[in-house]
C-alpha cells in the first residue's frame, strides 16, 4: 500500500539533477524516434492497394500472378516505387519498424542514466520511511512523463518528416505518405502505449537498481541463446520453403525469417563482445598499472564499471547497421559486375536508389546508436566524476582523458560495425553464388573485396565519429576532471 | 595519599626487599617524584604493624643481608577493597586515579578484576559529570546566571572528560597487554646500596 | 498490522512497556562478526546512551533497532511490534511516523530544497503537500535553519546538514528517536539547539537512543550501555 499523494508523487519524480534531466530529455527522445518510425510505418502500410492513393497498378493475369505493374504519376501520389507498389511495401515497412530498434537501445540507455545516484536516493528515502510501493510509482511517474512528452512530440515530428521528405522532393523521388487524419488517432494511441511502456519500464528496471556492480557472466547464456534463434529461424525457414504456402507469403516470410534470425545472433553477439571488450581492456589496463602506467588505468578500472547490456544494445544496433551495409555493398557490386544480367538503365536507377534509401536508413540508425553510446559516456563521466578527479589530480590532462572516452566509445562501436558489415556482406555474397553455381569465378570475389572494403571504411568511419563526439564531450570531461569533485560530500 | 595500598600491590606478585619495591614503584609511577628510602620503610613499618604485611626473612645473596616482605591475607583484602571503591571524581585530583587504575593493571592475575575497575571508575564519573551537567541546565534562574558556578562547573566536567577519555586508552591498553606473570625479588648491586 | 492503521497509542499508556526490545541480537557483515547476542530494552521517558570504541557495533545495533538492517539472530520489537512479522510497507510506515531516524552520514535527498526535504515523513505518510510544508516550516525554525528553506544540501554546511536532519527526524513527532552521533559535526550553540528537541521527545513520554563518542554527551543521558567487540560490556544507570 502506498500512501503518498499525487503531489508527493510529482515532487519526488520531477527531474532536479542535472542527471536526472538528462535522462528526461533522452527518453523523450526515444519516445518520439520511436512514436515516428511507427507512425511512418503505420501510415505506409495504411496506403492499401488503391491506385489511385499510390499511383500504381497491379496488373494481374487470369490465373492471379502478378504480370506486371503500371506506375501512373498521379498527384496525390509521386511516391517512389518502393513506397507505392504493394508488392515491394512490406521491405520499406520492415526497414520502418527496424528504425524502432536504435529508438529503444537509446531508451534503455537512457532509463540507465544516473542510475547510482538514484539507488542512493531511494535508500535515503527507504531510511525515511518510502514503501517499496511508494518508489515504485516515483519511478514510474518520472518514465511515464518522459516518454509521454515525447510521444507527443512524435505528431510534429512526423509533420516535419513528411514535409522533408514527402513534399519537398520532386515527383516519384517522396518517401512519406501525406499522412491521413486516420493517422492522429494511430498517434493518440501510440501516446497511450508509449507512456504505458515508459511506467512499465521505471517501475520494472529501477528495481534491480545498480548500474555499477559488474553483471555476473553470462557468456554462455547469450551463445546459447543465439545458437537457438539461429536454429530456430532455420527451422521456420525451411519449414516455409517446403510447406504448402502460397508464394506471396513465403516471398515476405523469408527475408523477416532471415533477419529476424539475424537480429538475434546479431543482439548475443554484440552483448558478448561488449563484455568480453570491457573484461579485456581491464586486464591490460591492470597489467599496465602493475608496470606504473598509473593514471589511465585509474580511470580504465573505473570504467570497468560500464554497464554492458544497455551498451550492447547499442553495439548490437550497430552491427545490424552494419549488415545492411555488407548486403548493399555486395548487392551493388554484384550489380555493377554483372549489368550485362540485369541490363537496362532504369533498372539499375531503381536498385541504386532503393540501396541508397537503405543505406540511409541504416545511416539514421547508426547515428542514434552512437548517440546512445555517447549518453552511455556522459553518464560514466557524471557517475565516475571522483575517479576521473583522481586521475587528473594524478597528472593526466584532459586532452588524454577525452583521448580515453573516444578510445572507449570506439571499442563497441568499431568491432560492432566491421563485424556486422562482414557477416552482412559475406553472407549475402555467399548466397549470391549459392544461387548460380556455374558463375563462380573473379566475378564473384568483386562483392567480397567490394564488402571488406566497406567493413575498413566503415570502421573508419565510426572510429573518426567516435573521436568527434569524445571531442564534443570535452566540456563534460572538463566538469568531470575538475578538483571540486574530490571534495567530500 | 593511598601509599600504602600501593605498597601492598607492589608485594602483590611476591614477597620484595625496600630497594626492589622503591625501583618497582618508580617504574609503575615514572610521572610522579621518585620514592624516597626513608618513605618506603616508614610505609612498610606501618603496614607490619598493622597486620597487611609481614617480614618473611632475610635476602643476603651477593651482599648485606636486606629484609624481605610479603603480603599478608588482611594485606589483599584491605588492597582489593581499595581497588572496588572508586577514586573519587574529583577532576583536578587525578593522581588517585592513576594510581588505581595503574594497580588495577598490574594486579590482572591476582584477583583484582582491572575491568571491573576501570568499569566502576567510569560509572562514578559519569554520574557526577551527570548531576554537574543537569545543575548548570537547572531551571532555576539563580542558579543558571551564576556564572562562576557555571564556569567552574564546566571546567570540572571537560576534566572529567579527560579523565574518562584516558581510561578508555588504559583500558585498550590492558586489553592488548599479554596477561602479568610474577617476578621473584632480584638481587641488588653492591654499589647501588643506599644508605637506609 | 494494518498499514492504514494509526499506530497503537496505549503503548504509551503503559509507562512499563519497552519503547524498544532488542533480544539476543547477533549480525555478522559478511564474515566480520559485528554484534554477539546483544539484549536492550528502552522503556518511555529514557534517553539512553550507546556507547564503544569504533568498530564496537555500535552503529550497526542502531541500523537494527530501526530496522533498517534484518539481524542474523534476535528480534527487534520497536512500540510492541515484532519487525519481523511486518512487511516492507508496515516497517515503513513504522518508520515514518513512529520512530525518527537521525544517521552519521548522507541522510538527506540531495536534489530537494530543505523545505520539502524536512517534510518527506509527511508527505510518504499521505499528508497534502500544504499542510506538510507548514509543518516542516515550523521544524526548521525550531532548529533555526528558516533562511535555507530553498537551499539544496549541497548549498548547505556539514553542520546546517545535520541539523536539518535532525528537524526531519522530529516533523511527525515520533515516539522513538534513535540518533547516530547527531551532534558531532555542530558548533555548541547548534549542538545545543539539537539536544534540547531531541530531549524534548523523552520529555513528552518518548525515548531517545544516542550513539556517541562523547562523554559528556553519554553522562546527559539515564542510562549508558557500553559495547566492545560486538558485545555489551556493561549497562549502567546513570539516574
Amino acid at each position: 500500500m502506498s500512501a503518498l499523494a499525487r503531489d508527493g508523487v510529482r515532487l519526488l519524480a520531477s527531474p532536479r539533477s542535472a542527471a536526472d534531466r538528462l535522462r528526461s530529455r533522452a527518453t523523450a527522445a526515444a519516445s518520439a524516434g520511436t512514436g515516428v518510425a511507427l507512425l511512418l510505418s503505420a501510415a505506409i502500410a495504411g496506403l492499401g492497394d488503391d491506385p489511385a492513393t499510390t499511383g500504381v497498378e497491379v496488373l494481374t493475369g487470369a490465373d492471379g500472378v502478378v504480370v506486371g505493374t503500371s506506375t501512373s504519376l498521379s498527384p496525390a501520389s509521386g511516391l517512389v516505387a518502393f513506397v507505392a507498389q504493394p508488392g515491394l511495401r512490406p521491405g520499406v515497412q520492415l526497414a520502418a519498424l527496424l528504425l524502432v530498434l536504435p529508438f529503444v537501445a537509446l531508451a534503455v540507455q537512457a532509463l540507465r542514466v544516473g542510475a547510482v545516484a538514484r539507488q542512493q536516493r531511494e535508500a535515503t528515502l527507504v531510511v525515511v520511511g518510502a514503501s517499496p510501493r511508494d518508489l515504485r510509482r516515483v519511478r514510474a511517474a518520472s518514465t511515464a512523463a518522459a516518454a509521454a512528452r515525447g510521444a507527443l512530440w512524435a505528431a510534429p515530428a512526423h509533420l516535419a518528416l513528411w514535409l522533408l521528405l514527402g513534399v519537398v522532393p520532386p515527383l516519384g523521388a517522396r518517401l512519406v505518405p501525406a499522412p491521413e487524419p486516420w493517422l492522429a488517432l494511430v498517434w493518440l494511441l501510440l501516446v497511450i502505449l508509449l507512456t504505458g511502456a515508459g511506467a512499465a519500464a521505471g517501475a520494472l528496471l529501477g528495481r534491480r537498481g545498480s548500474a555499477s556492480r559488474p553483471v555476473p557472466s553470462s557468456r554462455w547464456a547469450w551463445a546459447g541463446a543465439a545458437g537457438a534463434a539461429v536454429c530456430a529461424g532455420g527451422v521456420l525457414m525451411t519449414s516455409v520453403t517446403t510447406l504448402d504456402v502460397p508464394r506471396p507469403v513465403q516471398a515476405a516470410l523469408t527475408p523477416v525469417l532471415l533477419l529476424v534470425a539475424l537480429l538475434c545472433l546479431a543482439a548475443c553477439a554484440v552483448v558478448v563482445l561488449a563484455r568480453a571488450a570491457v573484461r579485456c581492456s581491464t586486464r591490460r589496463v591492470e597489467r599496465a598499472a602493475r608496470s606504473g602506467a598509473g593514471a589511465e588505468a585509474v580511470l580504465a578500472v573505473a570504467q570497468r564499471r560500464a554497464n554492458p547490456v544497455a551498451v550492447g544494445a547499442s553495439g548490437a544496433v550497430l552491427v545490424l547497421v552494419g549488415v545492411c551495409l555488407g548486403v548493399c555493398t555486395a548487392f551493388g557490386a554484384a550489380m555493377v559486375v554483372s549489368r550485362d544480367v540485369y541490363g537496362s538503365s532504369s533498372e539499375v536507377v531503381f536498385y541504386g536508389s532503393g540501396v541508397v534509401l537503405a543505406c540511409a536508413v541504416a545511416a539514421v540508425a547508426a547515428a542514434v546508436a552512437l548517440v546512445s553510446l555517447a549518453l552511455a559516456l556522459t553518464d560514466h563521466l557524471a557517475q565516475a566524476r571522483r575517479a576521473v578527479a583522481a586521475t587528473a589530480a594524478l597528472g593526466c590532462d584532459v586532452p588524454r582523458l577525452v583521448e580515453v572516452q573516444a578510445r572507449a566509445l570506439a571499442a563497441t562501436a568499431v568491432p560492432s560495425a566491421v563485424a556486422g558489415t562482414l557477416v552482412g556482406g559475406l553472407c549475402y555474397a555467399g548466397l549470391l553464388t549459392a544461387v548460380d553455381w556455374t558463375s563462380v569465378g573473379p566475378r564473384t570475389l568483386v562483392p567480397v573485396g567490394a564488402v571488406l572494403v566497406a567493413a575498413v571504411v566503415a570502421g573508419a568511419a565510426v572510429r573518426l565519429v567516435s573521436c568527434a563526439v569524445a571531442e564534443l564531450l570535452t566540456g563534460r570531461v572538463r566538469r568531470a576532471a575538475a578538483l571540486e569533485n574530490l571534495r567530500t560530500p | 595519599m593511598a601509599i600504602g595500598e600501593v605498597h601492598l600491590a607492589l608485594l602483590l606478585s611476591g614477597p620484595r626487599h625496600g630497594y626492589d619495591i622503591k625501583r618497582a614503584h618508580d617504574a609503575w609511577f615514572p610521572a610522579e617524584r621518585p620514592l624516597a628510602f626513608g618513605q618506603v620503610y616508614a610505609t612498610l613499618g606501618r603496614l607490619v604493624r598493622d597486620g597487611h604485611a609481614e617480614v618473611v626473612g632475610t635476602h643476603s645473596e651477593g651482599g648485606p643481608e636486606r629484609t624481605v616482605y610479603a603480603i599478608t591475607g588482611s594485606g589483599r583484602e584491605r588492597l582489593l577493597a581499595w581497588l572496588d571503591d572508586p577514586a573519587p571524581p574529583a577532576g583536578t585530583a587525578g593522581e588517585e586515579i592513576i594510581r588505581k587504575t595503574v594497580v588495577a593493571l598490574h594486579a590482572t592475575t591476582s584477583g583484582a578484576d582491572a575491568e571491573r575497575v576501570l568499569s566502576a571508575q567510569r560509572a562514578a564519573h559519569l554520574r557526577r559529570m551527570r548531576q554537574l551537567q543537569r545543575r548548570s541546565t537547572s531551571a532555576d534562574p539563580e542558579r543558571s546566571t551564576d556564572l562562576a558556578v557555571r564556569l567552574a562547573d564546566r571546567h570540572a566536567l571537560l576534566h572529567l572528560d579527560a579523565d574518562l577519555r584516558w581510561l578508555e586508552e588504559a583500558a585498550e591498553a590492558l586489553r592488548a597487554q599479554p596477561p602479568a606473570t610474577p617476578t621473584p625479588p632480584s638481587p641488588t648491586p653492591d654499589d647501588q646500596e643506599p644508605q637506609p | 498490522m494494518s498499514p492504514d492503521q494509526p499506530s497503537p497509542p496505549d503503548v504509551l499508556a503503559e509507562p512499563t512497556h519497552p519503547l524498544l526490545r532488542l533480544a539476543g541480537i547477533s549480525h555478522a557483515h559478511g564474515r566480520t562478526p559485528a554484534l554477539h547476542d546483544v539484549d536492550l530494552e528502552v522503556g518511555a521517558g529514557t534517553a539512553v546512551a550507546v556507547t564503544g570504541a569504533s568498530g564496537s557495533g555500535k552503529s550497526t545495533l542502531l541500523h537494527v533497532a530501526a530496522g533498517l538492517l534484518a539481524p542474523d539472530a534476535g528480534t527487534v520489537e520497536l512500540l510492541g511490534h515484532d519487525l519481523a512479522a511486518l512487511d516492507d510497507a508496515e516497517r515503513a510506515q513504522l518508520r515514518r511516523r513512529d520512530v525518527g531516524i537521525v544517521l552519521q552520514y548522507g541522510q538527506l535527498v540531495p536534489d530537494l530544497p530543505l523545505l520539502d526535504g524536512v517534510a518527506l515523513p509527511l508527505l510518504l505518510d499521505g499528508a497534502a503537500l500544504g499542510p506538510a510544508r507548514e509543518a516542516s516550516r515550523a521544524a526548521l525554525a525550531g532548529v533555526g535553519l528558516s533562511a535555507a528553506e530553498d537551499a539544496v544540501p549541497a548549498e548547505l554546511s556539514g553542520g546546517q546538514a545535520q541539523l536539518a536532519a535532525v528537524a526531519r527526524a522530529l516533523v511527525a513527532q515520533p515516539h522513538l528517536v534513535l540518533a547516530d552521533e547527531p551532534v558531532a559535526s555542530l558548533d555548541p550553540a547548534g549542538a545545543a539547539l539539537a539536544l534540547d528537541l531531541l530531549w524534548g521527545v523523552v520529555a513528552r513520554g518518548g525515548a531517545l537512543v544516542l550513539v556517541t563518542h562523547d562523554n559528556v554527551l553519554a553522562a546527559r543521558c539515564d542510562r549508558e550501555v557500553r559495547l566492545a567487540h560486538g558485545g555489551v560490556q556493561h549497562d549502567l544507570d546513570l539516574r
